[in-house]
């Protein structure tokens, strides 16, 4: 550790220097009360500072910065608004946080071709917003989307409720004009059908940052739907609010969103949200469906009777928009309200397939319960896309340790049953040692070996998303044991 | 050229792993319906069929999801899956005899990919035989997953350039109850595709619209699906546009036809023009400057594929498509004539990974545009 520290001194004013000889004066950050504002991501997991941080305005300033910091070995670490929940634009190894925050405009609206061209920074739901005069909406709907960028989104393929019927972030992306370590400029551009070219774009979106830094996107807009109905199916049992989630599936109706909430999580929500939910039902559902009005007909009857014969005790349908907005508003402030049960929380994201839900789900139960842990379980149902919330006091002494056993069992769990790890908030540092579980090691060197072609030089966002072993070497090992001691092995 | 049909995945990456030692061309086959799509391949070439890799291997009916070996054939899957009112919604052509690998491999996919989108947006999850003769996968079974890079995407269009599909895993979609076509002739290519964009906006939503014909015949065919009476009242809709319900044996020979355009390929070639949807302009200039005879357009998506009488055009309509980022390529009848056009931005990153993943440079050496 202490050489590492030495090398990086020394080695950092000479980074500062050629950076600010190159760079606008407010674009280089070295004080350490603002380079502490990037020291964590939305996880609170892993914390680590950077050793400087740029904030460029455009696409070759970007690639300026990543000359001169891959040019001396830096790490580099793109960051969007630092709302990520598995560590990936924390800086584990120090080095240069590229912060896209003033990349924050939306260039172009295209309403023929529904799509738009924007820079990374732009928040999620500003989008949206701009785009409805046109009856469009960008869909990929992070719970974060108030505060996460496109750039983020796109960098950890970001999910949200109405995935299910629109697809994750991947299925809206168009095209990315990316900064590779070597500080070239390359746009993956598949606007254009079926040209000639590797999907070197669906390889991109997702990479966490590993690959490039993107300083452009074009993204698809969809049309907004001619109608949309909510309903809140209300439970005794968690069991049969599961069967109902597969009962829809297995009956082929795709649901714009099919979340639920269960246990105390439901009685929180009430009670800081207002949401509408029943304080004593043992799970909800949260069922949207839109389309055409006829399409909506046909769907409602058939949800209800589904609903109806998995034991629902009852159905409400929203009469309106404010009563949407007001069920919607318990899902969306879900996490922040379980604040009120416990201070601490930790959140995991493993996904099962569908008709395997009411197990799972069991065995969440009965982990928490063996490890003497409250648990929450507020997700997309209808994407078997878990969320189970471990929450507790980290005072009380060996807390932590079981909380990390028992996210462990239920990922074990997850992936046991025919998952995986992650369903949208990426792998990042927080589930990076676990791929070996889903993955065989000629798979994550076939990952590598594609890392490789992007960064021959490991220096974007390196130690994320694959297990690196020795590539990583021997400092990137150090600091990793330190990083389990100082802040827990909370991984 | 010698040909062998592995009958498990470890036979197949044996021989690949044989042919890169050997550093002998190996040619990857399916059905070998789409093998025009490609330069023809040295004589001394492996031709290495996955058709003996047919299985099913697993479906949930309940999740919605499929896996299944390369060979297996589309038309086959299509019919299982029928009997659980779920389907593949993709209609590529030569859907009715090519295999899911070989269309894979050739990125192909028909006019349902205006609402379905196309393959890369259904499949999960692959394994992947590797030049070397690794067997790897990315992805999972699970509709949502964001666990490692989407490896299995680098193989959908790369016609077996940096490895070949031996197993594939999908999403798939309920099918809807009804379905019913709608269609119209125009004189005139510009006010067909002026049409379609029409029946193309809302409150229309039609599946797919497709504009087909040449010389002075052009047909507007949109097809919508749903409930019953979502389809009576967008077909009432396309009316007010002009376009008469057809009757349902006459729709389904229509998107048969349209789907299997150029299939297979006669004495013309074959040139497929893609651009961004929404440059309309250019979309119609790089038509206008071909020698066309007859094509299948999707203006909504920025697609035309065009018989020619002959490729004088071509250079005309790459220099209209290509600073816009669109690409003309010809699909069969290339000749002497370049077919794919200009490198694009990242021919420079395709080249390396293609040298990572095939150093012997034995996978379709030669034949596609990654040389």
């Amino acid at each position: 550790m202490a050489v590492m520290q030495t090398t990086r001194r020394a080695d950092r004013d000479e980074v500062i220097a050629r950076l600010r000889a190159a760079l606008p004066a407010r674009a280089v950050l070295t004080h350490p009360d603002e380079v502490m504002l990037y020291e964590y991501d939305g996880s609170a997991l892993d914390m680590a500072l950077p050793d400087l941080v740029v904030v460029p305005g455009d696409t070759a300033e970007t690639a300026t910065a990543v000359r001169i910091a891959a040019d001396a070995g830096w790490p580099i670490v793109a960051r969007g608004a630092g709302t990520g929940l598995s560590g990936g634009s924390v800086a584990s190894e120090g080095g240069l946080v590229i912060s896209l925050a003033r990349l924050d405009r939306i260039l172009e609206i295209d309403p023929a071709g529904r799509s738009a061209r924007v820079q990374p920074g732009v928040v999620n739901v500003e989008l949206s917003e701009r785009a409805a005069p046109h009856g469009l909406h960008f869909a990929p709907d992070p719970s974060s989307q108030k505060s996460s960028t496109i750039g983020g989104n796109a960098a950890e393929n970001a999910g949200g409720p109405h995935c299910l019927k629109y697809g994750i972030t991947t299925n809206h992306i168009l095209a990315a004009t990316v900064v590779l370590s070597d500080g070239s400029i390359v746009t993956f551009d598949r606007q254009a059908p079926d040209a000639p070219e590797y999907d070197l774009l669906g390889v991109v979106v997702g990479s966490e940052g590993t690959l490039g830094v993107i300083t452009e996107l074009v993204v698809r807009l969809t049309p907004n739907p001619e109608r949309i109905q909510t309903f809140l199916a209300v439970y005794d049992s968690l069991d049969a609010a599961a069967d109902t989630v597969s009962a829809i599936i297995a009956a082929g109706i795709i649901p714009a969103a099919l979340e639920m909430l269960e246990g105390d999580g439901i009685r929180v929500v009430e009670e800081s949200v207002h949401a509408g939910y029943p304080t004593d039902a043992e799970a909800v559902l949260l069922i949207e469906i839109d389309g055409l009005h006829e399409e909506l007909e046909s769907q409602a009857g058939e949800i209800a009777a589904l609903c109806d014969r998995h034991g629902a005790r009852a159905l409400q349908v929203a009469r309106d928009e404010e009563q949407r907005r007001r069920l919607w508003a318990g899902r969306k402030g879900a996490l922040a309200a379980c604040g009120r049960l416990k201070p601490h929380y930790h959140i995991q994201d493993g996904v099962v397939p569908r008709s395997r839900l009411s197990e799972v789900l069991r065995l969440t139960r009965s982990v928490a319960a063996r490890h003497d842990l409250l648990i929450v379980n507020i997700f997309h149902a209808g994407d078997g896309n878990l969320h189970p919330l471990l929450l507790f006091d980290v005072r009380e002494p060996g807390v932590r340790e079981r909380a990390i056993a028992a996210s462990e069992e239920i990922l074990r769990a997850c992936v046991a049953v025919g998952g995986t790890l992650s369903g949208e908030h990426g792998i990042g540092l927080e589930k990076r040692d676990y791929m070996s579980w889903i993955f065989s090691d000629a798979d994550i060197a076939t990952m590598l070996a594609v890392r490789a072609v992007f960064d021959p030089r490991d220096v974007m966002n390196p130690c994320k998303q694959l297990p690196t072993g020795a590539s990583c070497g021997e400092i990137r090992h150090a600091a990793g044991a330190a990083r389990a001691v100082a802040a827990g092995a909370w991984i | 050229m010698e040909r062998i049909s592995p009958t498990s995945p470890e036979e197949l990456a044996q021989a690949l792993a044989q042919a890169s030692a050997s550093a002998r061309p190996v040619v990857p086959f399916g059905a070998g319906c789409h093998q025009h799509l490609v330069a023809p391949p040295p004589p001394d070439a492996l031709q290495l069929s996955v058709t003996a890799l047919d299985r099913v291997l697993e479906h949930v009916p309940a999740d919605l999801t499929l896996t299944v070996q390369a060979g297996a054939r589309l038309q086959v899957v299509q019919a299982m899956l029928a009997n659980h009112g779920q389907w593949l919604p993709w209609d590529p052509p030569g859907g009715a005899v090519a295999t899911i690998g070989g269309l894979l491999a050739c990125g192909l996919a028909g006019p349902l990919r205006q609402t379905y989108g196309t393959p890369r947006d259904w499949v999960l999850g692959a394994r992947i035989a590797l030049a070397d003769g690794t067997l790897v996968k990315s992805g999972g079974k699970v509709v949502k997953n964001v666990a490692g890079y989407d490896l299995h995407k680098l193989h959908i269009g790369a016609y077996g350039t940096l490895g070949v599909i031996v197993e594939v895993t999908f999403k798939l979609a309920p099918q809807p109850p009804v379905w019913r076509t709608s269609s119209t002739e125009c004189a005139d290519l510009a006010e067909a595709l002026q049409l379609a964009a029409r029946v193309a906006m809302p409150p229309l939503a039609p599946v797919s619209v497709v504009v087909s014909g040449g010389g002075g015949r052009f047909r507007v065919a949109a097809r919508f699906s749903g409930a019953p009476a979502t389809v009576v009242r967008q077909s009432r809709l396309a009316a007010e546009l002009g376009l008469v319900p057809l009757a349902d044996d006459a729709a389904a020979a229509l998107w048969t036809s349209l789907g299997d355009f150029g299939m297979p390929p006669g004495d013309q070639p074959l040139v497929r023009l893609g651009i961004a949807p929404r440059q309309r302009d250019a979309y119609r200039a790089a038509i206008d400057a071909l020698d066309v005879l007859d094509g299948i357009y999707q203006p909504t998506i920025g697609l035309a594929r065009m018989r020619c009488a002959d490729l004088a055009g071509l250079a005309a309509a790459r220099a209209i498509a290509e600073p816009l980022g669109g690409a003309v390529v010809v699909e069969h009848g290339a000749a002497d004539a370049p077919r794919w056009g200009a490198a694009r931005d990242s021919m420079r990153l395709m080249r390396a990974l293609r040298q990572r993943l095939d150093p012997a440079d034995v996978l379709n050496r030669g034949r596609t545009f990654v040389e």
